[in-house]
């Protein structure tokens, strides 16, 4: 008994920082495994499709002259075996080198730093959107459980989840650019305004770094709609969780102990019922960010947003190898991020949770 | 006795089933005087929870109460939200179940053991803080201050259930239901549950009305027993009349369903049957299904509860006691049930 107390001021201190360093070591080195598992995997696929990157690239004349073609694959590699050409990659990557877009002839990093900042502001409004609005909304039908605000978020989310990107788009680009005239119709800025200096690439954050605030609006202004069409979805998704989460923690013994103290209502919710809610909803929101970012391709695609989605399309249609490694490559790291961090929000959110 | 704290007077909770609407409290009447434990027996289905949410004002949405819940003079059934609010925790407090559950798994000590104190009785962060130090000690909590900083899975059950009791404790309040309190614990941390409770009720001068199926539990501690069944008061009286001799055959069957503790020696025997639900509540007295004494005039008349003197009530018409005496109430325990109150008749 007398040990109790000691042990417990111990134990109560939960993440320690040596704790937290052998949790990132462990996680980094999984991470490692995973990025060559993954290169491996995007190699052998994007080397198997049928297709031919020299037709993709080359014109049709040069197409025609053997010679021509023959230098083209010996300049990027493609005559040598394909295991050989996955080393090569692998040795490279390690030096930290992506290799030479095959179709723009930038290197495939840099390619990747110019996009990868345009998708992260879409991503990271939509998930900051639609996860305000998913889980008022979803708290607000929990609450009224069975009555009309219930039934109609419901439906609301049901075909928030199921309308399709390209029909939300074409609806929200009618009406709000068309119609309205509300919101711009593409791009990140309009057309001929300059950017701000690149600090972090995004052109709200930077816009508010060096205190341009009309360009600021201007930047958000043209966020809204690709924003919201692809945050539709995970609107629907955040909803529906929020609501389940929600219902299944208010039925806890430790919520009625909580309206037996007599806390106000409002308090019971917030502190009793929602967080123990919103730890489930981190999972979902964290899953969510990462498709996000790495399903932009058709937003990005309608409303001209230069960011990796597009890219991608482009890479594709290109056969451009070392750029749809890339691609891929980024699209791993985020979800390996994404899951580190979640999983470190959960540890700081549930103290029975320790990291390991 | 003091005039009484508790008073509740022909409370009848309806709740909505899927065939309709169903009594599941039918005019329930005791009391619970000052610094009493009143002990609420009952198998599951009886009404004895939601007795209690009553009470405090917690039932589920759809259900519909009538009768009076008096609490020091003042009506509870129909008191509006807000007085209800600022009443609950800080004069009639709730210790729940599952000491497990009851307890919020992501919020530390000293929040669970504070929020309310700091809201009812309007005391700084480092007041509400000391006091809870004191809660702690009061309820045996080694570490005090250092548990104040802990969460409650660093604890074991029986510690949980003395932090929720402080929980319940915090702001003094007058009367304490604590619904099944030692039904999770294991058996050796029970007593010492019940032990708590008891000193702390004479130290403290709170009353106490104990919710459980188990009269091993009240036997220990309290000073008078309520037994329900089918959400109707069937038996009531001090702890140790109704015990010694009780008159409902349901009572009976309970103390014989009861391992060792009041009939050493004998082996346990269950009530045959199961408890009735809602939608199948029989009419008349709703035990006569699983009574061994049942007449016809059980089966459509339903018992009137009546003062037996001692200061007990009784809701049966056949009662079997006074008609078989003690001695052959005890003999047909081992005899074959049903079979000896036939032959009577």
């Amino acid at each position: 008994m007398a040990l109790a107390a000691p042990e417990l001021s111990r134990r109560a201190r939960r993440v320690t920082p040596a704790g937290l360093a052998r949790f990132l070591a462990r996680r980094l080195g999984t991470g490692l495994v995973l990025v060559v598992g993954i290169t491996l995997v995007a190699f052998v696929i994007t080397h198997l499709v049928p297709g031919n990157p020299a037709a993709a690239t080359l014109g049709q004349t040069a197409m025609s002259d053997p010679t021509i073609v023959k230098a083209w694959d010996h300049q990027y590699g493609l005559d040598k075996p394909v295991v050989e050409q996955y080393l090569i990659y692998l040795g490279k990557l390690a030096e930290g080198n992506l290799g030479i877009s095959e179709h723009d002839n930038n290197p495939v990093l840099s390619d990747l730093g110019q996009h990868i900042p345009a998708t992260l502001e879409l991503a990271l409004f939509a998930i900051v959107v639609s996860t305000a609005i998913g889980v008022s909304l979803g708290l607000l039908a929990a609450v009224r459980r069975g009555r009309t605000a219930d039934g109609v978020i419901r439906i609301a989310s049901l075909a928030g989840v199921s309308m399709p990107t390209f029909w939300v788009a074409l609806v929200l680009f009618i009406v709000f650019f068309s119609k309205l005239g509300w919101f711009p119709s593409g791009g990140r800025l309009d057309p001929g305004v300059t950017p701000p200096a690149t600090i972090t690439g995004m052109y709200t954050v930077d816009a508010i770094l060096h205190g341009q605030w009309s360009l600021f609006v201007q930047a958000l202004q043209h966020l809204v709609l690709p924003g919201v069409t692809l945050g539709i979805f995970t609107i629907g998704t955040m909803v529906r969780f929020t609501r389940a989460s929600v219902l299944e923690v208010v039925n806890n013994d430790y919520v009625r102990a909580a309206r037996a103290k007599g806390l106000p209502e409002w308090t019971v919710v917030r502190r009793h019922v929602l967080r123990p809610a919103l730890l489930a909803i981190t999972t979902v929101a964290g899953l969510a960010f990462a498709n996000l970012l790495s399903g932009t391709v058709l937003v990005e695609n309608i409303y001209g947003w230069p960011g990796i989605g597009e890219y991608a399309y482009q890479s594709a249609i290109n056969l451009d190898l070392p750029a749809i490694m890339g691609v891929s490559m980024f699209v791993a790291l985020v979800y390996i991020v994404i899951n580190l961090l979640v999983d470190l929000a959960y540890s700081l959110l549930d103290p029975r949770i320790e990291l390991r | 006795m003091s005039p009484d704290l508790l008073a509740i007077e022909e409370l009848t909770v309806r709740l909505r089933t899927r065939r309709g609407i169903r009594r599941a409290v039918d005019g329930v009447s005791f009391a619970v005087g000052s610094g009493e434990i009143v002990g609420l027996a009952g198998e599951s289905g009886s009404g004895k929870t939601l007795t209690a949410l009553a009470l405090l004002g917690l039932l589920p949405g759809g259900a519909r109460v009538s009768g009076r819940v008096m609490f020091e003079g003042r009506d509870l059934v129909g008191l509006d939200r807000r007085r209800l609010r600022e009443l609950r925790g800080r004069e009639i407090a709730l210790v729940s179940q599952d000491p497990m559950t009851a307890l919020h798994p992501l919020l530390r000590i000293d929040v669970q053991l504070t929020e309310h104190v700091r809201a009812h009785l309007g005391l700084s962060k480092a007041e509400a803080e000391a006091r809870a130090v004191e809660l702690l000690a009061a309820v045996r909590i080694p570490g005090p201050a250092a548990a104040l900083g802990a969460y409650p899975h660093q604890f074991s059950g029986g510690m949980r259930q003395r932090i929720a009791i402080a929980v319940a404790l915090a702001c003094a309040p007058k009367l304490l239901v604590a619904d099944e309190p030692t039904t999770a614990l294991d058996v050796t941390v029970q007593a010492g549950i019940l032990r708590l409770l008891d000193n702390l009720r004479h130290e403290h001068g709170f009353s106490v009305l104990i919710i459980t199926h188990d009269l091993g539990v009240l036997s220990a501690v309290a000073d008078r027993l309520v037994v329900l069944y089918g959400g109707r008061v069937v038996e009531s009286g001090t702890t140790g009349e109704v015990l010694a001799s009780p008159r409902h055959p349901y009572t009976r069957g309970l103390m014989r369903a009861l391992p060792g503790a009041v009939g050493a020696g004998q082996a346990m025997t269950p009530i045959a049957g199961s408890p009735p639900t809602l939608d199948s509540m029989p009419g008349g007295c709703h035990f006569h299904p699983r009574c061994d004494w049942a007449v016809e005039s059980c089966f459509t008349v339903v018992p009137a509860r009546r003062e037996i003197g001692g200061g007990r009530t009784l809701a049966c018409d056949v009662d079997p006691l006074r008609r078989e005496g003690p001695e052959t109430a005890a003999a047909d325990r081992d005899g074959e049930p049903g079979l000896e109150p036939e032959l009577q008749r």
